[in-house]
């Protein structure tokens, strides 16, 4: 198969996927909620060598690091789902035989990572969520990108790649240049100081159904004037950008802006969580 | 030790093993099942025995299988262990030491799908 063959091979098969959750190309994923529908078990690791891993049997489980950023596992998870749909899988006692040998061949790591870019950032998808804001993709803005990476559960400059290298959304040429600026200093331009944690941005482009995922220590700004209902939150300040709150303890808590319809969910699990990816964000009596 | 508490022991250390492998906290797992949180603690210091009806609910809560939960698939490890399929992404980066912890994982895990 040629690489244009895979590609439109991985396409059909990430839409296919969607079609089967029943979420539209336009629509942002969560994809680890998305691996279980499936009948897939997702499990965060504490390994921290480990990227992410599918073991097909005894069973689909889906394996991520618990350890890298939220775009990676993300990302990561999106892999997996791609190894498990391909029907890819190596037994172990082989790969222990071979173990110094390259164990995987390319094209099924590239198909893999085609699917999941498409799964995660599919054309609909990232056209959408720059126009409902009245924002061009060819000449976004570093912050745009950002926020609308964070709407999709994307690393940000997994995001630019995507829009620059398989849509043709971005030239080149500024995809560098948004590429020049770090995730850091938008947090920092955002929250007006030095932060390391992870910010995720809400505006009121975000829609009900899709819920604003955290871990305890990060950000997240909302929309001025939000009231925030649930004690896994809690506001630390309001300015000009909007309402920014620290996800505090594992549970769920929602978002409102009051005289309109607009909230949403915000879900917050533990720093660094290992578990089963199904309990990640269930109140913990023995914490809260 | 008596053999009996003995087993109880090890049967102890497994579920409470398999909880944190879950992600849960003791409460939580409490809450789940409905019970009072020191019933939980007690199974898990070894000091309450456990039905095999109670086993297989903590089996389908913490994504174990109830064999290996109730300690009778040591002899099949081995071959189960080579059995397994996997692929993983960057693999070449992936410690020997925890490659073996994923393993140790992978072989605790039901075969049949989840549900609580």
């Amino acid at each position: 198969m040629t690489r244009d063959e895979m590609a439109r091979v991985a396409l059909r098969q990430a839409m296919k996927i969607r079609e089967r959750a029943s979420i539209d190309s336009t629509s942002p994923v969560c994809i680890f909620d998305l691996a279980e529908q499936l009948g897939l078990e997702v499990k965060f690791r504490p390994e921290k060598s480990l990227a992410g891993m599918y073991a097909k049997s005894p069973r689909g489980v889906i394996l991520i690091s618990a350890h890298r950023p939220p775009g990676h596992r993300a990302f990561t998870c999106a892999h997996e789902i791609g190894h498990h749909i391909f029907g890819h899988g190596t037994r172990v006692d082989e790969y222990v035989k071979n173990a110094d040998k390259p164990w995987q061949t390319a094209p099924e790591e590239w198909l893999v990572n085609r699917f999941a870019a498409y799964l995660l950032m599919p054309l609909p998808a990232v056209i959408k969520a720059f126009k409902r804001r009245g924002w061009v993709p060819a000449s976004c803005t570093a912050l745009q990108a950002y926020t609308v990476a964070s709407q999709l559960g994307v690393g940000y400059t997994t995001l630019i790649a995507q829009m620059s290298s398989t849509h043709g959304l971005l030239s080149a040429e500024r995809a560098d240049h948004l590429r020049r600026v770090t995730p850091k200093e938008i947090r920092n331009q955002v929250l007006g100081h030095d932060d390391s944690r992870h910010l995720v941005i809400v505006d009121q482009w975000w829609d009900a159904k899709v819920t604003a995922d955290s871990e305890v220590g990060d950000h997240l700004l909302l929309p001025n004037n939000t009231v925030v209902e649930g004690t896994a939150v809690t506001p630390v300040v309001r300015n000009d950008s909007g309402t920014t709150v620290i996800a505090a303890l594992p549970g769920t808590a929602r978002a409102e802006l009051p005289s309109t319809n607009w909230a949403i969910f915000v879900r917050v699990s533990k720093y660094q969580y290992t578990g089963r990816s199904l309990f990640r964000f269930l109140e913990d009596p023995d914490v809260n | 030790m008596p053999d009996n508490e003995k087993t109880r022991k090890a049967l102890a250390n497994r579920l409470a093993m398999a909880r944190q492998q879950a992600g849960l906290s003791q409460g939580q797992v409490a809450k789940l099942i409905g019970w009072h949180r020191p019933t939980i603690s007690e199974i898990e210091a070894g000091r309450r025995s456990v039905t095999a009806e109670e086993l297989r609910k903590f089996a389908g809560i913490y994504d174990v299988s109830f064999e290996w939960l109730a300690g009778v698939t040591a002899g099949a490890v081995s071959e189960n262990h080579a059995r397994i399929e996997l692929a993983a992404r960057e693999l070449a980066k992936l410690k020997k030491e925890d490659l073996q912890t994923v393993m140790d994982l992978l072989r605790t895990l039901r075969n049949e799908g989840t549900s609580l």
